[in-house]
């Protein structure tokens, strides 16, 4: 058997274990999204900042290279072009470029000794002058203004080319390297852009290098000037917009107005192409800082948010473990609190006795569920008290009623026996003793009658019968008892009433009334007996000029062993029964009994349906 | 000896009626409860049995009555009802025994006369007159030791005169208690049956018993005599 408070506790506890679980899981599945959400926005911030500082290493550093190469840049357009005799190497080499001839020709007269010099752009022959345009620079770079290999910058390079590819000057960590020019792409992509050019290069394996090519016109340069005798072939400063300004002929030597060539025949500047470059190791050293620094921080978000879901987990873990048992606590004292009326109605109900049928309970004061239960058991219980009495009262009634016939027949007997008699007298003293055993056979058989009623073993048949016959017949059997008592009895069934019916039940319901009526009456009293037919009813009325029946009786006159007048024996064996049997026979063939009773007598009125009792 | 029987159930009437007049008792009987109260009421009687279920007065409302209207015979009870409560309720009331159906006739009379003898004060059931020995329960009666045979009128008058010994009973007196209502009263009825007595009891004997008071009636003759 399980008990309602476990089978309770245990649904609340389910019920509250789902909920919980339930809550707490989307709980903690959106705590967790917002946390992956913010994980999310953090990293991209982490990764944009990253990508932001990474492209501000690359310009810092491209930055730079553009620096140190303008600074070249600016070094040699203000450094002061050299004039040098030509050497054989640059003769040699001269033919390499494509006005060579010129420059070996020159180089070949003058000694210049550097490795590349010139930069032609006209040659006029005239008859009396001859005189080339061109320059020959030199960089004055200062010895430490090229880096090399150090923590900060790395090693760094540069290079200065002529316009057409011709290196001219190189920083010496330069010197073992490979460095092409790309004279095609470089100068036409320059020139049409003005810009400067970055690339990347690996002149031997292992050495990246980021080089930035700009591209610097040459604002100081000499006309280099011969005559016939090839003895002013020197340069000289490049005119200002004051052509007619005078020359220092003493500190510059320059030749004279007369050999600067025409304005408006001078074309645009010689430009040279200085190359810096730097190993991009710093850069990468840099960069990889900042790769190494988003990563922990990345590291670092993802790691606070796994704490934060492990701890958000663990609290939602408590909480619901609290909760639970503090309902597991809570639960059980509010149940037992709840059940406690029950409890109440329980040892109420167990203190019900065969003795005491009360239910000792005070129904007010039960919750509003249990008190149709307690009023239905209080009811049922005083159904059951009632039963239980009368039971005990039919117990009592039936002990009185057999026990006074068989007193008298045990004192006929002994008196018979006390003492020798004539035949005469035992024959009346064994006469006495039959009429009391015949008197406690009609009780029994009456108690046995009653039982098979309740047991449901009495079987009723239907067949054709003629009320009024029948009433008549009983009238004719109770006459000799309505005559002893001086009562008139009359009979008002002339017309035949025909039914379907029990006739020897109705006929025991016929005579009993009729007993009743004979017994209950007044002297010198009249019983009329009605049968008439009436809207498929059959009705048969038993009137008595009698003592009446108080209103309060008038129910329990059909409940076994009660008599209006509890005190009273009957020579007749009814014992109270008589009216108990009427009407279970009556219950069982479908018909009705009812009693109108006043100060002139009672009226028995039996309703019998005229096509027998309806099977339905 | 009187008694007055007050039940509605004729077969036991008869019966009952039959027997305890066999024992030599005088029985008025009452078919419900106001006739009996009535016939209590006017008449004296040695002892009454009363059934507590009757008609139209039951025994108990009966009983109570006469308790309270002061009339002191002792009443035995008989009824079907056989519950404890039932009889220390009858007792209560005033009942003086009680005895629940069916009965033994023989407990029936045996408490009858236990009844009687307790109305006339007397406790042992052997009286002795001299040499005259009346055993009221074996109902056996001896003078000198020798058995007289007494009908049971017989017997009944003597154990009258031995309830009263040494008192004059007036022939009144015998009659109330030795005859039922029916009897048809002539007046030397009582002379009859003391000469019956007489000639059983002291015929043959120097000490005469029975005593006349002329005048006044009849005397068992008591020690002082």
């Amino acid at each position: 058997m399980r008990s309602i408070r476990f089978s309770l506790i245990v649904y609340f506890l389910a019920l509250l274990a789902v909920s919980l679980g339930g809550i707490s899981w989307l709980a903690y599945r959106s705590l967790a999204e917002t946390l992956r959400e913010k994980q999310g926005s953090t990293n991209a911030l982490i990764e944009s900042q990253y990508v932001t500082l990474c492209k501000e290493a690359r310009i810092a550093f491209d930055k730079r290279l553009l620096n140190r190469a303008q600074t070249l840049g600016h070094l040699a357009r203000s450094s002061r072009p050299l004039y040098e005799p030509l050497n054989a190497l640059g003769a040699v080499s001269s033919p390499l470029h494509p006005q060579g001839a010129w420059n070996a020709a020159l180089w070949a007269q003058q000694g210049v000794n550097r490795e590349l010099v010139w930069m032609v752009r006209k040659l006029r022959m005239e008859p009396q002058k001859r005189w080339i345009e061109g320059t020959e620079i030199y960089i004055d770079v200062p010895d430490d203004f090229v880096f090399s290999a150090d923590a900060t910058h790395g090693q760094e390079y540069f290079l200065a080319y002529t316009r057409h590819g011709q290196m001219f000057q190189r920083s010496e960590s330069a010197k073992n390297l490979e460095i092409t020019f790309d004279e095609q792409l470089i100068p036409t992509f320059m020139e049409q852009h003005a810009v400067e050019h970055f690339d990347n290069i690996e002149p031997k394996p292992g050495l990246h290098l980021r080089r930035i090519t700009i591209m610097e016109p040459v604002t100081r340069f000499r006309y280099m000037t011969f005559d016939k005798e090839w003895q002013y072939l020197r340069f000289a400063t490049r005119p200002r917009a004051t052509p007619s300004g005078r020359t220092e002929a003493k500190t510059q030597k320059e030749p004279a107005e007369a050999m600067r060539p025409p304005s408006g025949e001078v074309t645009i500047a010689p430009v040279i192409y200085i190359q810096y470059a730097g190993s991009t190791d710093v850069l990468e050293r840099r960069l990889k800082d900042l790769t190494d620094d988003r990563d922990e921080k990345l590291a670092a978000v993802a790691e606070e948010t796994r704490e934060a879901r492990v701890a958000l987990r663990n609290r939602f873990l408590w909480i619901c473990l609290a909760a639970f048992a503090a309902i597991v606590v809570g639960g059980t004292v509010l149940i037992r609190h709840g059940l406690v009326p029950l409890d109440r109605l329980s040892e109420a109900v167990s203190q019900v006795s065969a003795k005491d049928f009360r239910l000792k309970i005070d129904q007010g004061a039960l919750p509003r569920e249990l008190q149709p239960i307690a009023a239905r058991l209080s009811k049922t219980l005083d159904q059951l008290q009632c039963a239980f009495d009368r039971e005990k009262q039919a117990a009592a009634d039936i002990s009185h009623e057999l026990r006074t016939p068989l007193a008298a027949m045990m004192t006929t007997l002994e008196v018979a026996l006390k003492k020798s008699r004539t035949p005469a007298e035992y024959r009346e003293l064994i006469e006495e003793c039959r009429a009391s055993g015949e008197h406690m056979a009609d009780l029994v058989e009456r108690l046995l009658a009653l039982a098979r009623l309740d047991a449901g073993a009495v079987a009723i048949k239907s067949e054709p019968v003629d009320a009024a016959g029948l009433a008549r017949q009983c009238a004719q059997l109770v006459r000799p008892l309505v005559e002893e008592r001086g009562l008139t009895l009359r009979v008002h069934a002339d017309e035949p009433v025909p039914l379907e019916s029990d006739p020897d039940k109705l006929r025991e319901i016929v005579t009993n009334l009729l007993h009743n009526a004979i017994q209950y009456n007044k002297p010198s009293g009249i019983i009329d007996l009605d049968v008439s037919r009436d809207n498929g009813h059959v009705r048969l009325e038993v009137r008595d000029t009698g003592i009446g029946i108080a209103p309060e009786q008038r129910q329990r006159i059909f409940e076994r062993f009660y008599r209006a007048d509890p005190s009273r024996h009957s020579d007749t064996p009814h014992a109270g029964l008589g009216l108990a049997i009427v009407k279970s026979y009556l219950d069982l063939m479908g018909g009705a009994i009812s009693v109108d009773s006043g100060q002139d007598g009672s009226t028995f009125v039996v309703e019998l349906p005229a096509d027998g009792p309806s099977r339905a | 000896m009187r008694v007055l029987l007050i039940e509605d159930h004729k077969p036991l009437v008869k019966a009952l009626r039959r027997g305890l007049e066999e024992e030599g008792l005088a029985v008025d009987t009452a078919e419900d409860g106001e006739e009996g109260d009535y016939k209590a009421r006017t008449a004296s009687y040695d002892a009454i049995i009363l059934d507590l279920m009757l008609p139209k007065k039951d025994g108990l409302s009966v009983l109570r009555d006469w308790r309270k209207d002061g009339i002191k015979t002792h009443v035995l009870c008989l009824t079907a009802k056989d519950t404890t409560s039932d009889k220390v309720n009858g007792l209560d009331i005033g009942a003086d025994d009680y005895l629940t159906k069916p009965f033994q006739l023989e407990e029936l009379l045996a408490r009858l006369r236990a009844l009687i003898r307790r109305s006339h004060q007397v406790k042992d059931p052997i009286i002795r007159v001299h040499d005259l020995e009346i055993d009221t329960a074996a109902r056996i009666v001896k003078r000198g030791g020798l058995a007289i045979h007494l009908t049971p009128r017989e017997f009944a008058l003597l154990q009258f005169l031995a309830f009263h010994r040494g008192k004059v009973v007036t022939r009144s007196m015998i009659w109330d208690h030795l005859y039922d209502e029916y009897d048809e009263n002539t007046s030397n009825v009582v002379d009859v049956y003391i000469r019956y007595l007489r000639t059983k009891i002291d015929k043959g004997f120097e000490t005469p018993l029975i005593l006349t008071r002329w005048g006044e009636g009849y005397m068992l003759r008591g020690d002082r005599e």
